[in-house]
């Protein structure tokens, strides 16, 4: 698994304190995590960020039941908002337990197949520019066949998807959780260079 | 005038859509097109409608500007990705087409070719952007233009989409990335443009009313089931299907939608989806709209 911390302007306006709550992994055992940890703390306090605390996580606890009892040991509830430095699963899954703004905070360039991966690593699409930040933490790249960036294309039919008739538009399900906001400001397109020259 | 300078002044304004030809014959396609000449404000040039394989909107849309008629070129993100786009745009306007009309188009399994890999690089709204920087000068690389274009942007809107106030907001997103004019998806209730109306503060978004005229009993059904995005009502499909005669029945209620439209006042125009150029004028003569000028 190949990760590139994210340029800190990028998530910067999503935060609105200088405390943070840090996930981060072994890159599916890719990486030393110690390693990746001191980068993670020197790339936060050059940014003048407080960190809260730390949940590691590897392919053996990248599952539901075990990030629940992890959570339950090892997370500070007064957290308002967690940066994850994993793959773009668990940024997907976290706001399903937890009541912060969870922010990816690295993007996610490689996934081998093959490899023993965490139950998480599955839904990441590994598109090299996570995003999913500006879309309710729903993974467009993952749910939208036509990887739409600025809402639905218009094809759906009360609210399904034209390509697969059972599914609800992404779009649809992001308005209803977060509502008219997340559709303000124009998404740009994605920078496919990221990924096209990962080996 | 032209149809930006129509639009924009307030007039109600006709636009039809026309496919281009699946081969290499174009003189049925211009015959069509020639039929709505000085009738229609401008047509509209499919880009490889319904993911089948045609001459391009771009190719079609500079035949019939030959001709004398204003064509509104379209373009979709499926099946060129954002190098191709800005190219075709720069062509376009090359050849003297100045309206284009903004689509993410269909998903390739739902239509001839299948088999195709649909692209999707950048989606509609992007698309827009990006035309609207090769309007200020630049491609989508920063790239300084030599000789700038200028075109009049379109986007479609789908009134049908649930919820309605999802749809407005990509309608606002559409506008701010550059769109002056929409085309709206063929629908049959007017209160959900009156939700539109309502719903936009500050602006009044250009829509021309999608509408259609149903040719026969398997068009009806192709567009129920087949045509993403399309909702027709239960009384509208029943009344179709129980008439002697489709196309007949299907061209009364087109033209009672069309005045209804226009005195509603809630909409800037007609614009005829998939319909055959004479069942159009039979439309617009019922209507005392054949003149151009209405």
């Amino acid at each position: 698994m190949r990760l590139e911390f994210k340029k800190f302007e990028e998530i910067k306006s999503f935060l609105e304190e200088d405390k943070v709550f840090v996930f981060s992994c072994d890159n599916c055992g890719t990486e030393d995590i110690k390693d990746k940890n001191r980068k993670i703390t020197e790339f936060l306090n050059n940014n003048h960020l407080k960190i809260l605390g730390i949940i590691n996580l590897n392919p053996e606890k990248c599952n539901i039941f075990s990030l629940r009892e992890i959570i339950d040991k090892e997370y500070i509830m007064e957290t308002r908002f967690i940066l994850t430095f994993t793959c773009g699963g668990l940024p997907q899954v976290l706001p399903s337990i937890i009541n912060a703004k969870v922010i990816p905070a690295v993007n996610t360039l490689k996934i081998e197949t093959g490899r023993k991966l965490g139950s998480f690593a599955r839904l990441c699409s590994a598109c090299g520019e996570c995003w999913i930040h500006l879309t309710g933490n729903l993974c467009m790249e993952k749910l939208c066949p036509k990887k739409m960036r600025n809402g639905p294309c218009g094809g759906a039919k009360d609210g399904f998807c034209e390509v697969y008739d059972k599914r609800l538009c992404p779009f649809v399900i992001l308005f209803r959780k977060e509502g008219e906001d997340v559709f303000i400001n124009l998404i740009p397109p994605k920078d496919f260079s990221k990924i096209l020259l990962q080996e | 005038m032209n149809f930006k300078e129509k639009i924009l002044s307030g007039k109600f304004v006709v636009t039809a859509e026309i496919t281009p030809p699946r081969g290499v014959n174009i003189e049925p396609f211009i015959k069509r097109c020639l039929l709505l000449k000085d009738k229609v404000s401008a047509i509209n040039v499919t880009d490889f409608q319904n993911v089948g394989v045609r001459i391009t909107s771009l190719v079609g849309s500079y035949l019939i500007l030959k001709e004398g008629i204003e064509p509104i070129f379209q373009i979709t993100a499926r099946d060129r990705n954002r190098v191709a786009i800005q190219g075709e745009v720069l062509s376009a306007y090359v050849l003297g087409i100045r309206n284009i009309l903004v689509l993410t188009g269909d998903y390739p399994t739902t239509g001839i070719i299948k088999d195709a890999k649909p692209v999707f690089d950048i989606d509609a709204t992007n698309i827009l952007y990006f035309i609207k920087r090769l309007c200020e000068g630049k491609d989508s690389a920063g790239k300084i233009l030599d000789g700038i274009p200028n075109f009049f942007l379109g986007a479609v809107f789908n009134p049908n989409l649930v919820p309605l106030e999802l749809e407005i907001k990509k309608l606002e997103r559409k506008h701010n990335a550059g769109a002056e004019f929409f085309q709206s998806q063929l629908f049959f209730d007017l209160s959900l443009i009156e939700r539109v109306r309502e719903k936009i503060r500050g602006w009044e978004p250009k829509i021309l009313a999608g509408v259609t005229i149903f040719k026969s009993k398997e068009m009806l059904e192709y567009m129920i089931n087949k045509v993403p995005g399309i909702k027709i009502p239960k009384e509208i499909v029943d009344n179709l299907e129980n008439s002697k005669d489709i196309r007949n029945r299907s061209i009364e209620i087109c033209v009672e939608f069309c005045e209804k439209i226009r005195e509603s006042k809630l909409l800037n125009g007609i614009h005829f989806l998939a319909s055959r150029p004479s069942d159009i004028l039979e439309v617009l003569k019922i209507l005392n709209w054949e003149k151009e000028e209405i």
